[in-house]
């Protein structure tokens, strides 16, 4: 939803009642967001601190009256969704995919092709990776905690490291599952 | 900020919506302003979506995360629970995916390298009195035996030469040609498979067109083909390799399609002797019409890695 001249002046007269003040804060606000989103390594900082600032706009007349404490505050708390989505890929920006749509006609092969896609990137993992995921999800349910406590002392590592290689190696599957997912839709499979 | 205020308690809760808005404000803010605690976020709902997906959660816990976080989160973002019931799916069904028995043995015995010498000297010294008392005992019980006799009663009847027709032992099945050279040879046991399920004629724009699929040396692949319809009375799969040179490969006759999670699936075992890596190969499947004929069904083409 685009912003509208009415909500981005209700978002100024939020920051503070005069204008130029107002101005001040909304370019201090929007230099730490693009800040913050370029220390998340997000390639686009500036179009998702947009994002997050179009949102807190459509969002302010449920919360103007009730809100507590310092605006900036509440840009932060929107923007962690906004990264959240983008990491998660609901988010298309231009840098990503804009035709990353998928048809709606599709959606009843959506097993088959995010079971072919997670096939295709486990494949794309290097040995290390695999074996490391395999072990870390995979076997019998129930012994999952204990499997994972031994294959942490096998790494000489502790749980909470060997929790962090598996998340990455599963962001990445993820990542590239949706990749695969989105690239089957697009080529109206 | 103080960063003791997110711990995996208070993760959990934030996704299960279980804090107050301040508290939840509070930790979006940190998440927000520090990487290391996006992640940190990050890695207790997928711990979280996990357990979901595994029926982990305490059935409180499952109310809550549907209530807060299936219906809350934007569609889109369900998707990582499908990502996850699809990986779930793959650990569960890959053979591959299952522990091997050596790895199943060291997990058993899984000592630290400070305790590994004393047991395997414990292992000798126990090994070596077992081997003293077998041959002791005999001995011991009955003084006059005599060795050579004994060896000669424990021998098995023997069997037929490899002269010997068939015919004459009919209740013995006939040995396979390994087995005539190593009679006494244990059974070596199958190695696991590796598993890959084939789209037919898959082409993702931009992408290669040959789906890539994992190998492991000295392993047999399967490959699931999968069939959108099924209105044959059986298969046949025929693989070939790309691009086309001589004769096929392998040929498998009168398949029948399974149902699995994915759908029909048609199941063919590849021997590790067949593929390469980096090669691409083509499964082409004709089914059988009601006339008898062979018309062709679909191909599978794909990329051993």
């Amino acid at each position: 939803m685009e912003l509208t001249p009415e909500n981005f002046d209700l978002l100024l007269s939020w920051l503070h009642p005069d204008p130029e003040e107002a101005g001040r804060r909304y370019v201090k606000i929007r230099a730490g967001l693009v800040r913050n989103f370029a220390r998340q390594s997000v390639p686009v900082p500036e179009e998702l601190a947009d994002i997050a600032i179009d949102r807190v706009a459509q969002k302010l007349p449920e919360i103007i009256d009730n809100w507590e404490g310092e605006p900036e505050r509440y840009f932060y708390r929107v923007a962690y969704w906004v990264l959240r989505e983008y990491w998660t890929r609901t988010i298309i920006t231009e840098e990503l995919d804009p035709d990353a749509q998928i048809p709606t006609e599709k959606k009843d092969n959506r097993k088959e092709i995010r079971s072919y896609c997670l096939n295709q990137c486990m494949a794309c993992l290097n040995p290390k990776q695999r074996d490391l995921i395999e072990e870390y999800y995979g076997g019998e349910r129930g012994t999952r905690i204990r499997r994972r406590k031994e294959l942490a002392g096998r790494l000489n590592i502790e749980m909470s490291a060997l929790r962090v290689k598996a998340l990455r190696i599963r962001k990445c599957l993820k990542k590239c599952t949706k990749d695969c997912i989105a690239k089957l839709d697009q080529s109206n499979y | 900020m103080n960063e003791q205020i997110l711990d995996e308690v208070v993760a959990r809760r934030f996704w299960l919506g279980q804090l107050s808005p301040e508290e939840q404000g509070r930790i979006e803010e940190l998440a927000f302003d520090d990487p290391k605690w996006f992640a940190f976020l990050q890695a207790a709902e997928d711990d979280l979506i996990d357990e979901f997906v595994y029926d982990d959660l305490s059935s409180e816990e499952r109310t809550l995360f549907e209530k807060n976080f299936l219906e809350k989160q934007p569609k889109e973002l369900r998707e990582d629970v499908e990502v996850a019931r699809a990986m779930r799916a793959y650990f569960e069904q890959d053979p591959a995916v299952q522990p091997t028995l050596w790895a199943r043995f060291r997990k058993w015995f899984n000592f630290g390298p400070q305790l590994l010498p004393v047991v395997i000297k414990a292992l000798l010294i126990i090994g070596a009195a077992a081997i003293g008392l077998v041959t002791l005992i005999p001995r011991i019980i009955v003084p006059g035996l005599n060795p050579g006799y004994q060896v000669q009663q424990q021998q098995p009847p023997a069997l037929p030469s490899p002269t010997s027709a068939p015919t004459e032992t009919p209740a013995q099945p006939s040995p396979s040609p390994v087995h005539k050279d190593n009679q006494n040879a244990p059974p070596v046991p199958p190695r696991r498979p590796s598993y890959a399920l084939l789209l037919p004629g898959v082409l993702p724009r931009g992408g290669e067109r040959a789906q890539s699929v994992s190998i492991r040396p000295g392993r047999p692949t399967d490959l699931g083909l999968l069939l959108f319809t099924n209105t044959r009375r059986n298969y046949q799969a025929t693989l070939e390799k790309l691009p086309l040179v001589g004769q096929p490969i392998q040929t498998w006759s009168n398949l029948t399609p399974r149902k699995s999670r994915d759908g029909n699936v048609i199941h063919v075992r590849v021997s590790p002797d067949l593929l390469k890596s980096n090669q691409t190969y083509r499964i082409v499947l004709k089914g059988v019409a009601a006339n008898g004929n062979l018309e062709r069904v679909d191909n599978y083409q794909f990329k051993p890695k």
